[in-house]
């Protein structure tokens, strides 16, 4: 696999040539990555990965399906919350019972991604593999303290959410490793927010603000301010949060929080939004989406 | 947009042989892995209803539904679908007869230079197996990925109405 910069070619073919296995079962997956690391690519429903294929962003010689392996689909209950197999599509997470009734605010999430067509074919695995800033399941999933299961011949390997993605399109999977699924705690609070800001529905996001909310007689006993498109990662506002804790449960504690949130990250400026319209919208997301949290019925 | 020529490559390699039943009619067909379903459906089983427009998820003008799951032909390889049953929009009317989704974009108007249509018909098949008698939000919901350069959208919205009351779940003579 290497990267270089979009060349000017055709959407209408894939040009590179490459290889393809199916793996029979997962065992037969992860032998597979064993043998031949990055060199065999893993595939889930192709959304993100097709496209880089088209652009020529990246090369790559063999591509390894994961999307029928039985053992990666499933969404199940666990003792502390709920394990996501890597291939649940948006369109399984906003049809889930167990997900709307543990952490409803992944349904929220997976519903903002790219319309019907998108959704039955986006897993949550490749959504993260992906390392995109603007990961629609990421500041849900950091804001609830998932753990993601990487797995390779030599075992499993769990790592917490904040520890996986490491700069853009760049995360700690190992070329042996595979993505089997995330695992998700139930949030103490039923008092969360999410919103994706972005021009039309099928768009990537601006900026992407989730948030969580535990008060306990007028004060914030605690709080989770995750972000979308505004750092090289998908982040917490971890001083924003740090700030509000014990504070009165009032909007203007959550302003503060706001603006705290929209000086300790760094955007960019690209085709989507500039650095200052992210700044001034994180300020004022984080704001409304927590006096939000607040005003929810628990 | 350097080359837009389509190699099928007939050189052994890495072609194999996959199986998709399209509208009920199984084909053999010899694909490379790096052939798109949406090139194979076109130009090797001469199925032109989905059309190719962005080739990158943006337009969906080339919608099919893949097990009855309404996905997109350009972001799909072949060799992921051998085994499976797809439906295009040549799948919806009976010979020269039209399927009633296709007889009321007909009558309301809502296609006029007809390249988005056929994803359009099939997002609107796919509604409605599902959910008989939309809203108009549910409509506008289902469609919005869906994108349309002439009518504006009212008259597929229309169209899609149109089509439900035909449909036999809520009585044709409504
Ligand atoms: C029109 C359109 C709209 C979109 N809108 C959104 C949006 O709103 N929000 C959003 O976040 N994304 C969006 N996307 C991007 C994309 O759909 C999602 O990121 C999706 O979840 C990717 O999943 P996939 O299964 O298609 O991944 P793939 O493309 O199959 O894979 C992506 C990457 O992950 C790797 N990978 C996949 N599965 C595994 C695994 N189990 N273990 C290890 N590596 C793995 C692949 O090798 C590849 O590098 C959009 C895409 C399109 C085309
Ligand atoms: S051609 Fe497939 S979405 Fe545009
Ligand atoms: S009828 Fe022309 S694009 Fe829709």
């Amino acid at each position: 696999m290497e990267y270089k910069l979009a060349s000017n070619t055709t959407t209408r073919v894939i040009s590179q040539e490459f290889d393809y296995s199916v793996p029979a079962s997962l065992e037969e997956a992860l032998e597979l990555r064993d043998e031949h690391g990055d060199d065999v690519r893993p595939l889930a429903g192709g959304t993100d990965l097709l496209i880089q294929l088209k652009a020529d962003v990246r090369t790559e010689s063999h591509l390894m399906y994961v999307n029928g392996l039985d053992e990666l689909d499933d969404v199940s209950e666990t003792e502390e919350g709920l394990e996501i197999g890597a291939t649940v599509t948006y369109d399984d997470l906003m049809n889930s019972s167990l997900v709307d009734q543990h952490v409803p605010i992944l349904a929220e999430a997976a519903s903002d991604a790219g319309g019907v067509q998108v959704e039955k074919m986006g897993t949550i695995g490749g959504n993260l593999c992906n390392g995109s800033p603007a990961a629609s399941t990421a500041p849900p999933l950091l804001i609830l303290g998932a753990e993601v299961v990487l797995e390779s011949v030599d075992g499993e390997r769990i790592v917490p959410i904040e520890e996986f993605f490491t700069g853009p399109k760049r995360t700690v999977l190992e070329p042996n490793e595979l993505l089997t699924s995330v695992r998700v705690p139930t949030p103490a609070s039923d008092r969360w927010a999410h919103e994706e800001i972005k021009r039309v529905t099928e768009d990537l996001a601006k900026v992407i603000v989730s948030v969580s909310l535990e008060c306990d007689d007028g004060t914030v006993t605690d709080c989770g301010i995750g972000l979308g498109c505004v750092a090289p990662t998908p982040i917490r506002a971890t001083e924003a949060e740090a700030a509000i804790r014990g504070e009165p449960a009032t909007e203007e504690t959550f302003a503060r929080a706001g603006e705290i949130a929209s000086d300790e990250i760094s955007p960019i400026s690209d085709s989507r939004s500039t650095a200052e319209y992210r700044r001034l919208i994180t300020e004022t997301k984080v704001r409304d989406l927590l006096v939000d949290a607040h005003e929810t019925n628990v | 947009m350097s080359s837009e020529k389509i190699t099928h490559g007939d050189d052994g390699g890495n072609e194999r042989t996959i199986e998709l039943t399209i509208n009920d009619e199984t084909h053999q067909v010899r694909v490379k892995p790096n052939e798109l379903l949406l090139n194979v459906i076109r130009d090797k089983l001469d199925l032109t209803g989905p059309k190719y427009a962005c080739g990158t998820g943006e337009c969906r003008a080339c919608s099919i539904l893949v097990d009855g799951e309404p996905e997109l032909s350009c972001l799909r390889l072949a060799v992921t679908a051998d085994g499976s049953e797809i439906t295009t929009v040549e799948g919806l009317s009976d010979g020269r007869d039209l399927h009633e989704i296709q007889q009321s974009y007909l009558s309301e108007g809502g296609s006029q230079c007809g390249f988005c249509t056929p994803g359009f018909v099939i997002m609107t098949k796919d509604l409605l197996d599902n959910n008989p008698d939309p809203t108009e939000e549910e409509i506008r919901d289902h469609l919005k990925g869906n994108i349309c350069r002439c009518t504006g959208y009212n008259n597929i919205v229309e169209a899609v109405k149109v089509a439900a009351d035909r449909s036999p779940e809520n009585g044709e003579s409504e």
